[in-house]
């Protein structure tokens, strides 16, 4: 599994950027586009690298969003400086958020976001640590 | 049903995608302020499922890229900034505003043959006995 990437790609991220957030997700989405991926992974890719990057937007101080194309697999590395997840456990289930008011009266926080990364992916894996930041990586496999 | 219809039908002002509404097809729609919940209920890759929502910010034009939805409709007559509005331009997405209520823009749309969106079969099912 040490096979190099393909194609990488990575956006910078900033915190509380509402105006900007989204940006690099529709990055990724029109590279895959140009690449011919099938839409259905297209669509998979694009729901959670936008989920992970206004996790960064809402949450975090500031991030970065990678893209990685391997032959076989696609892997989006969501990487960020902020309050990291307390309880995995808990932001895992769906409807749990600790979203505040104003991010929900945006349209955010429904507690949706990582159990959509989840079943969007056919791996996940999250490094967090409170106070300093939180790492997803996620991968879709090409057939 | 074209989105000119559609438009019509609600008393809608387009505010993007003009050139869009006779070409653009739809039959499903699905009906929400939180963008989360979008992305995660909504299924299909026809292109042929809208958005009704009461929120106006940029969010909403992101959402509906990821998903390929053509058309937003925003309902209770909100002022769209005119960012968003730029965005849905950049991105061919057709933007409808209308002052009718989010329920009686659901509800002529559903008397006119528009059904709901396809929704994706991972999404929690809760059961009550």
């Amino acid at each position: 599994m040490s096979e190099k990437p393909l194609i990488i790609e990575e956006s910078a991220v900033k915190g509380g950027d509402f105006e900007h957030g989204g940006e690099a997700s529709s990055k990724i989405k029109n590279v895959l586009k140009k690449l011919g991926i099938d839409n259905s992974i297209i669509r998979r890719v694009s729901i959670a690298s936008y989920e992970a990057e206004m996790n960064i937007v809402i949450y975090a101080e500031s991030g970065k969003i990678a893209l990685e194309i391997f032959r076989d697999k696609i892997r989006i590395t969501a990487k960020d400086k902020g309050p990291g997840i307390a309880d995995i456990e808990l932001a895992m289930k769906e409807g749990y958020s600790t979203a505040p008011p104003e991010i929900i009266e945006m349209g955010f926080g429904a507690g949706m976001g990582l159990p959509n990364i989840k079943k969007n992916s056919n791996r996940l894996k999250i490094d967090t640590k409170v106070g300093e930041g939180t790492k997803l990586v996620f991968e879709m496999d090409l057939k | 049903m074209t989105a000119k219809k559609l438009a019509e039908l609600i008393k809608g002002k387009v505010l993007s995608g003009e050139n869009l509404l006779d070409s653009v097809r739809i039959t499903r729609a699905f009906a929400a302020d939180l963008m989360s919940d979008v992305l995660a209920y909504v299924a299909g890759e026809k292109k042929d499922t809208i958005l009704i929502t009461g929120i106006t910010n940029l969010q909403i034009v992101r959402t509906a890229e990821m998903l390929d939805i053509p058309v937003i409709i925003v309902a209770r007559g909100k002022q769209v900034p005119e960012e968003t509005i730029k965005l849905a331009k950049e991105k061919n997405i057709i933007l409808v505003w209308t002052k009718l209520i989010l329920f009686v823009v659901s509800g002529i749309l559903y008397r006119n043959g528009i059904k709901g969106a396809k929704i994706n079969p991972h999404v929690r099912k809760t059961s009550y006995n």
